[in-house]
């Protein structure tokens, strides 16, 4: 399975990056909204976009908007990972199209949870 | 060089009840443990100078329904810790530094936002290494936590437009 990790940090990329590796995924980066985007369009698509909310350029509520006005992206799983812990900011964030919500700061498993939950970690070593 | 109390200044009038200095310092202990996975317990309030040592700061800035910084400063020593941690990499760049510290600062300050009303914002994260901690004017410093992590000098500040002020 593939995850594109979209945050404007290399930091979080890398540590996002090294959780969903250790599951077994094939890890792919952006650093934004629209380099996600672009990445995407060339394919091939990932089965999981773990995103943050605020980046330059294409924030992380805007790319989720975006993938999910595409039909043909219907699959992808979206997952915020965000400082942003307001209730109302996860409301919209769901509401937009996120099928799970993870806060920063996060515990390793605490995300691989959350995983599992949507049922992303079968067949894979945890 | 004056050694300042490690939890200041207390008396600056907010728009809202504070996190606590304990509360502040056991988030950073979160943060130690969970994103960095260093031991959050090798962090010790302990006064700190207010002046001389250059510092790696990150800040954070929140508007909406309250208005505010939140600003990470740190030994130049200890932001090398940290981004080493983060990258997991034994050498780091000056850029690299900077890129942890700013995320450090966007974590550190997405908790202590929503700990105020919302609905409010946070802005990226800027950051500047080896210099003085930066002052912002037209607000104040209502709540500072001074940690010490192996030796190493570790700054929580929360600056806030105070009430009946216009930022």
């Amino acid at each position: 399975m593939r995850a594109l990790v979209i945050d404007d940090s290399r930091a979080m990329r890398s540590i996002v990056g090294h959780i969903v590796r250790n599951l077994g995924f094939e890890v792919s980066e952006a650093g934004d909204g629209q380099e996600a985007l672009d990445t995407m369009v060339e394919g091939p698509l990932p089965d999981l976009c773990l995103v943050d909310w605020n980046m330059p350029v294409m924030d992380g509520l805007a790319f989720i908007v975006k993938v999910r006005q595409n039909p043909e992206w219907r699959g992808i799983t979206l997952m915020m990972v965000t400082a942003e812990s307001e209730h109302g900011n996860i409301v919209r964030a769901l509401a937009a199209g996120a099928h799970e919500y993870v806060i920063k700061p996060f515990t390793p498993d605490a995300l691989a949870d959350k995983l599992e939950l949507l049922g992303l970690t079968q067949g894979l070593v945890r | 060089m004056t050694t300042l109390d490690a939890r200041s200044p207390g008396d600056v009038a907010t728009p809202f009840p504070l996190p606590s200095a304990d509360e502040l310092a056991g988030l950073l202990r979160d943060v130690w443990s969970s994103v960095l996975t260093l031991d959050g317990e090798a962090l010790v309030e302990m006064g700190l100078p207010d002046a001389g040592p250059t510092w790696s700061t990150g800040t954070v800035s929140v508007s909406g329904a309250w208005q505010g910084h939140i600003v990470v400063s740190m030994s130049p020593a200890l932001a090398t810790v940290i981004t080493a941690a983060m990258l997991a990499l034994d050498d780091v760049s000056p850029e690299d530094v900077s890129d942890a510290i700013g995320e450090l600062a966007n974590i550190v300050g997405g908790t202590v936002k929503s700990l105020g009303p919302g609905p409010s914002g946070l802005s990226l994260p800027y950051v500047s290494l080896d210099a003085a901690v930066p002052l912002f004017l037209g607000s104040a410093l209502a709540r500072r936590v001074d940690i010490v992590c192996d030796g190493e000098p570790l700054r929580l500040g929360v600056w806030t437009v105070p009430e009946g002020v216009s930022s």
